[in-house]
């Protein structure tokens, strides 16, 4: 009877341990990097004026240059405003070193 | 001293990330780092397949008449604002918000984004302690960005 209230108390702990393990693994910022930076992207006052087709190219470009930063999980959101104000739009990139930047900045 | 540094390579390397836009290389477009921006990352999810787009309301948190962080009673609205997102996100209004720290020069305080539209997130965001006392003020944008990254939106306008 003793034998088995201890080895359920055992078991009880060591699942104790494996779960607030397996939380940790979860929630370990190891998969995400530790810090996040918001870009403003503003037009600027003078900006170099372009043919149609040049402008379309250059938009293409920003697109496929957004696709490639976001797999390579350094862009995490963006997006354009859509209001015609000289805010055009907004990156959050993740920088930094994993589970060095928590403290940083607080 | 060395959180310092790492901060400053972070924002450095942001920069250099942003800078790599072909829009921003064309002079097109400037980018302007501001952090690090303290969120909570289980706000930001991968976008859905297929793809698509969906509005939202970004509020630009910025430096009200009575921001002053040395006067007193200054940290005690600060410290209703919590509150006030917790809420904002539970009621399903907010989808991600955080501040930058006090070191991060600048009138930008903080950021949020609001799954409703500019009107009622106006409506909602006069219900902020620190917008009532005048220490932040709320510059409004509607906004699109990819379906799926963020809590669910509005279908875009």
């Amino acid at each position: 009877m003793r034998k088995t209230i201890f080895s359920h108390v055992l078991l009880l702990s060591l699942l104790a341990i494996a779960d607030s393990a397996f939380v940790q693994a979860q929630t370990q910022p190891n998969a995400k990097p530790a810090q996040y930076f918001f870009v403003v992207l503003n037009r600027p006052a003078n900006p170099p004026q372009l043919s149609k087709e040049a402008g379309e190219k250059l938009q293409e470009e920003h697109m496929a240059n957004i696709r490639k930063m976001a797999a390579e999980h350094k862009l995490v959101i963006a997006g354009p405003f859509t209001d015609d104000t000289t805010l055009r739009g907004i990156f959050c990139v993740a920088s930094g070193i994993s589970g060095a930047g928590t403290r940083v900045g607080q | 001293m060395a959180s310092f540094v790492l901060r400053a390579e972070s924002a450095a390397q942001a920069q250099e990330w942003a800078n790599s836009d072909p829009a921003i290389k064309a002079g097109r477009l400037a980018a302007e780092v501001h952090g690090p921006w303290l969120i909570d990352p289980s706000a930001i999810h991968d976008p859905a397949e297929p793809p698509g787009m969906e509005q939202y309301t970004l509020v630009l948190m910025k430096r009200g008449k009575k921001w002053d962080p040395n006067a007193p009673g200054f940290m005690d609205v600060m410290k209703q604002h919590p509150a006030f997102v917790k809420q904002m996100t539970e009621q399903g209004n907010m989808a991600i918000a955080g501040p930058f720290p006090f070191s991060d020069p600048g009138e930008l305080r903080g950021v949020a984004i609001f799954r409703v539209g500019t009107e009622q997130t106006a409506k909602l965001t006069q219900d902020d302690p620190t917008v009532k006392a005048g220490l932040l003020k709320t510059e409004i944008h509607p906004w699109i960005t990819g379906k799926g990254v963020l809590a669910p939106g509005q279908p875009v306008q």
